[in-house]
């Protein structure tokens, strides 16, 4: 049984193998609201969120914020470390510099890195300097594993949930992976089985905007810059969340053997004729 | 006029590139009573109805929002449980890049959006790559086809062109609910 709902700012697919419906619908209806509070609590856009709380909040202030947004910031956190401040979600002041994200809540520049977040006990968040976040790196992958929990809860034992190509799978049947076939849409081409596992992909980064130029979603944190880039990357991970964060962290180093990938468990595909990075857009205000 | 439980803003996320199901084209998710049984599981009855607007007051509607989705009439249902209403599913459709996708939306009595379920959605899903550079492997030099840049790509909102269509087919409804109980008076 499959179902589809608007979420997290794409087409969240649920579908799960289970002859009785009924539990399926309730089990899936739990999912979608799962994956519900998760938009609201860490979305960019609605102002009551957890997220844009944060992010109007002044420095030293300690700020409540849900389970799902503490452990999606703690995640965070990990990342940020480990790959030495690639993955950074601090950086929203640069989208929102480059038109890609609106100003909201009276937040221009946050120009901190998120290792001005400090997460000084379960729930509370405390920002160190003006970090202004962005969570959409990671926190769609989220919300794809703890629908699957939610599955799994309900004794389903093998789906899949899929929020806009970032997916995971689970259960004992291998699921193949498809991509459309550009010579013949009508065809698909596999890519690969998953099983038990979850795949995200970045890609595409280039937006066509108004104005023409393109403009890019993804941001080299250290040159505060959005980063145009050819390929796509794929990311097979243990979960969602980590396939989701380790694709900015592949695509931003341009590297499929970044020792992150193997230390979480994952692999990356780099599907792209180029390589090369390009930088564009005028030079983000950096707060001294 | 709020949607509290269909929330317009969309976290940004990063454009998608790769496919889950084989023949995702037109994926039929619920049928019809499928989905109003999901959206009203205590309701005893569902009944066709009419809109109270009139086509010019539906037209009037229309020409001060500008839906983006393409704008019809939806199918309304009205949802009883033992003779009471409450609450309607609106069955309509929206333009998403190229193709219509149907959806259902539940309001509740208080006019609020209930649940909105994808009933069949017939593009590709937002997974075929977008990558152009990443096309052209397949594609080769014959390639006519111009790489739709931008199409769909996570934006502004960070929700695909489709996505947005719906959430702004979703505020018409609303809109449009409003207007039709207030006609209906």
């Amino acid at each position: 049984m499959r179902r589809a709902q608007p979420w997290l700012g794409t087409f969240v697919e649920i579908d799960v193998d289970l002859d009785d419906t009924q539990l399926a619908g309730i089990a899936m209806g739990s999912a979608f609201e799962r994956i519900g509070s998760i938009h609201a609590a860490m979305s960019y856009h609605s102002p009551d969120s957890d997220l844009s709380r944060l992010n109007r909040a002044a420095a030293g202030v300690a700020i409540r914020v849900d389970a799902d947004t503490w452990t999606v910031l703690c995640m965070a956190a990990e990342l940020h470390a480990d790959s030495d401040g690639l993955f950074d979600c601090a950086i929203a002041g640069t989208l929102v510099l480059e038109g890609l994200l609106p100003a909201s809540g009276g937040v221009e520049s946050g120009s901190g890195t998120q290792a001005g977040i400090e997460l000084p006990e379960p729930g509370v968040v405390r920002k160190h300097c003006s970090s202004h976040l962005d969570l959409g790196g990671i926190a769609k992958g989220y919300a794809v594993d703890a629908a699957v929990a939610v599955l799994q809860r309900f004794g389903i034992t093998s789906g899949s949930v899929n929020a806009g190509g970032d997916m995971r799978v689970f259960g004992p049947v291998p699921r193949p992976i498809h991509v459309r076939d550009p010579r013949e849409p009508s065809r698909l081409l596999r890519l690969a089985d998953l099983q038990d596992a979850a795949l995200a992909t970045s890609g595409g980064y280039f937006v066509r905007r108004d104005t023409g130029t393109a403009k890019s979603a993804l941001v080299d944190p250290f040159r505060r810059q959005c980063v145009a880039t050819d390929a796509s990357v794929s990311v097979l991970a243990p979960t969602c969340l980590l396939a989701d964060a380790l694709t900015k962290v592949v695509a931003l180093s341009g590297d499929v053997y970044h020792p992150l990938l193997a230390a979480r468990g994952a692999q990356a595909l780099w599907l792209g004729a180029e390589t090369t990075v390009r930088h564009q857009g005028r030079q983000a205000r950096i707060a001294g | 006029m709020q949607a509290n439980r269909f929330l317009i803003a969309a976290l940004p996320v990063a454009a998608i590139a790769v496919a889950a199901a084989p023949g995702a084209y037109a994926v039929e998710y619920l049928s019809v009573g499928a989905a109003l049984k999901l959206m009203f599981p205590d309701a005893t009855d569902f009944a066709p109805v009419s809109l109270a607007l009139t086509i010019e007051q539906l037209r009037d509607l229309d020409a001060r929002i500008r839906p983006s989705g393409g704008a019809r009439v939806p199918r309304v249902i009205e949802v009883r449980r033992d003779g009471r209403e409450i609450g309607r599913v609106y069955l309509d459709g929206v333009i998403g890049k190229t193709e219509l996708i149907d959806y259902a939306t539940a309001i509740d009595a208080d006019g609020r959006v209930r649940q909105v379920e994808i009933l069949t959605y017939r593009e590709s899903h937002g997974y075929e790559v977008r990558n152009p550079r990443w096309r052209q492997q397949f594609v080769g030099k014959g390639v006519t086809t111009p790489p739709a840049l931008g199409d769909g790509i996570a934006n502004i909102s960070g929700a695909t062109l489709s996505c947005r269509h719906l959430t702004d087919g979703v505020r018409r409804l609303l809109m449009l609910h409003a207007a039709d109980a207030a006609a209906r008076t």
